[in-house]
């Protein structure tokens, strides 16, 4: 199991398109993923749970993940924080 | 008859133009409160709510796929990602156990289930709550035949949309009506309905609360959607005042829309060709309405994306290429052979998923005409004989992506031939013209020797200034270096034009770069004639062109180069050129 702070910084946060975003990318690996934020724990999966973080710009998302190919799974979840979620 | 009181208001504009006409008022959340009321007693009638809401999910996620399409070609990709929101939100085993929750633990109807939850997350949800909120009234249109969920939208009959709120669905029905105007309680800039709406090309107010009360179906509306006034009941003298001002917003926008469909030439005399990039079949209707002259590039990524599976079947190619070049009746399509590459798709063969192997820098990595090495039979010859097999029926030119060595051309004239000869009598009686990509840096620095190979050049900006500053622009830390701009790659776009004018070979300039006026002037200064754009764009770039004189922007242009960096340059050409609509 690997695990990573990863902050938000598009300036809209995660609001329904990057929650949708992120379950997309998740569809592509078979590992466990769940986000953590001020103790909120979700499944990685689920847009509403993604979404129910309410993550602002500037904030921590503490990213988990377990599974036989976690360690792509992290590298793809990054790329989607640090391109912003493609917020234009 | 009963004098109606004049009613002024005031919202947020978000889109220009002046609408008058009857409103229709459509209340998206004020109609249902009676069957919220609705309770369930017997353990029947709640499984029998269970499976309507199984069914109504399942019918309300094709109809999202419907509206998603509907507004394909219409507005920006990135807008779309709210359908995609919304199908998750369908899928999300959590938001469904809510709703059955409501049902079994509560007692509430199917519909009570549905409003009470996407209420409850809407309200902790401020910036989405639209989006929400509208999924809860999709799913709720398929659990009541009574419902009358936008499906009494007037046909065929202008209209101002008057409603409390403006969702994705609403904006989807809308694109086929003949709405002329849209109102709405809710709202700000940012919203994604809101933000849709552009697509429809009729003025927007948000923000004015409580309209729904103030305005009948029926009444006289008029709007004027540059400063955010909505007349409501207007009297004679102001509806003479709207009148006029709208006579003169027609005029120009037909006027512009209208010689669209007319070739753009210069004050002195010089035709500036405009041709349309295209990526989905969806769009087609809406370029061939754009005015524009040819399909400069088309983009076939798609096919490869939605079906990886079936890269290899030529039949399916040949199926969408055709229709696109029926279509386009005699204008040129230049296809450009599929540019993917590790960072975008997932590759199949015989129906398995392959991974391709991991690169740290797809972008200088294996894509584009690259993959002639690797996936000859999978994937390049499957998509030439196609396009050969399509070319019969109009004007097909064949154009490759990121052409950086001559070998690559070479081996490429090779297969041409090799699937000519074997496509036998499917073949075109005459081989399509064939060009290269210009978006590497040698591409263009060894113009010359390219020149030999083939019969045409297509200037692609983006990549071209991705790979001119070695910057990619979808990394965060480094995007802000990506300009085009930047006097590096206009000084190799310019060279590009001046040996291509110098043997007299065609050549055209598509990317992002074409569409921006600025941009656009600079390229025509330095003596560009066709400029490949999104179809968006089209009617206007035209009206621009027609502003300009080639001798005027030549000195400008002239003088760009003499610049050190792409901020420089971008203050001087906008300080010194007008670009405006009126």
């Amino acid at each position: 199991m690997i695990e990573r702070d990863i902050k938000v910084v598009n300036s809209l946060g995660i609001h329904a398109r990057p929650a949708a975003l992120l379950v997309k990318t998740l569809s592509g690996f078979e590992s466990n993923v769940s986000f953590e934020k001020d103790s909120l724990k979700v499944n990685g999966r689920s847009v509403l749970g993604v979404m129910m973080l309410a993550a602002p710009q500037g904030s921590f998302i503490k990213v988990e993940i377990d599974g036989p190919d976690e360690n792509d799974c992290m590298l793809a979840i990054e790329d989607v924080f640090v391109r912003g979620f493609d917020e234009e | 008859m009963e004098k109606k009181e004049e009613i002024v208001r005031r919202g947020l504009s978000i889109s220009s133009g002046v609408a008058i006409e009857k409103a229709f008022v459509y209340k998206v959340f004020k109609k249902r409160d009676e069957k919220l009321q609705e309770k369930l007693h017997s353990k029947s009638e709640i499984s029998k709510n269970v499976k309507k809401i199984v069914t109504a999910i399942a019918h309300a996620k094709s109809t999202l796929s419907l509206q998603r399409n509907r507004l394909i070609g219409k507005t920006k990709k990135y807008h779309l990602g709210i359908f995609e929101f919304q199908t998750f939100l369908l899928e999300d085993s959590s938001f469904i156990g809510k709703i059955r929750e409501q049902i079994e633990v509560n007692k509430k109807s199917a519909y009570a289930a549905v409003i009470a939850v996407t209420d409850e997350l809407s309200s902790k949800m401020k910036n989405t709550f639209e989006d929400i909120k509208d999924v809860g009234n999709l799913i709720c249109s398929y659990l009541d035949e009574e419902e009358t969920y936008i499906t009494d939208i007037p046909e065929e009959k202008p209209f101002i949309l008057i409603t409390d709120i403006l969702t994705p669905s609403l904006v989807s029905f809308l694109v086929n009506s003949d709405v002329k105007g849209v109102v709405t309680e809710l709202g700000g800039k940012t919203s994604h309905a809101v933000i849709l709406s552009e697509s429809l090309g009729v003025p927007v107010i948000v923000d004015t609360p409580d309209i729904t009360d103030q305005v009948k179906t029926g009444d006289v509306v008029g709007m004027d959607g540059d400063c955010g006034k909505i007349v409501i009941n207007p009297t004679k003298l102001r509806l003479k005042a709207l009148k006029r001002l709208q006579k003169w917003h027609k005029r120009f926008y037909n006027r512009l829309h209208r010689e669209a469909k007319k070739y753009a030439k210069t004050i002195d005399n010089v035709k500036i060709n405009i041709w349309a990039n295209i990526e989905l079949i969806s769009e087609l209707n809406y370029i061939i309405d754009s005015g524009a002259e040819g399909i400069g590039l088309y983009r076939t990524e798609f096919i490869f994306l939605d079906n990886p599976d079936r890269s290899s079947d030529v039949e399916r190619q040949y199926d969408i290429y055709r229709s696109v070049v029926t279509e386009m009746s005699g204008r040129p399509v230049i296809f450009r052979m599929v540019d993917i590459g590790v960072d975008k798709v997932p590759y199949f063969s015989d129906g398995k998923a392959e991974t391709w192997t991991e690169e740290a820098n797809p972008a200088l990595g294996y894509r584009g005409i690259r993959l002639i090495n690797g996936h000859r039979n999978e994937i390049i010859i499957p998509q030439l004989k196609a396009i050969l097999k399509a070319s019969a029926y109009g004007h097909v030119k064949i154009m490759l992506p990121m052409v950086s060595l001559i070998e690559e051309v070479v081996e490429f004239i090779r297969l041409l031939e090799i699937s000519m000869k074997n496509l036998g009598s499917e073949a075109p009686s005459r081989r399509p013209s064939l060009g290269i990509m210009l978006e590497t840096p040698s591409s263009i620095l060894l113009i010359d020797k390219f020149a030999k190979y083939v019969d045409f050049f297509s200037i692609g900006t983006n990549d071209l200034t991705q790979y001119v500053l070695a910057v990619d622009r979808n990394n965060a830390r480094v995007a802000y270096m990506w300009d085009h701009f930047h006097p590096a790659v206009l000084s190799l776009v310019k060279q590009a034009l001046d040996y291509s004018k110098k043997i007299d070979i065609p050549i055209s300039i598509c990317g992002e770069a074409a569409g921006d006026p600025f941009a656009a002037a600079i390229f025509i200064g330095f003596g560009a004639n066709t400029l490949s754009l999104s179809p968006g764009r089209i009617a206007e770039m035209k009206h621009f062109v027609r502003q300009w004189d080639t001798e005027k922007l030549k000195v400008l242009a002239d003088e760009v180069l003499n610049f050190e960096t792409a901020e420089q340059v971008r203050k001087f050409i906008k300080g010194r050129l007008k670009v405006g609509i009126l």
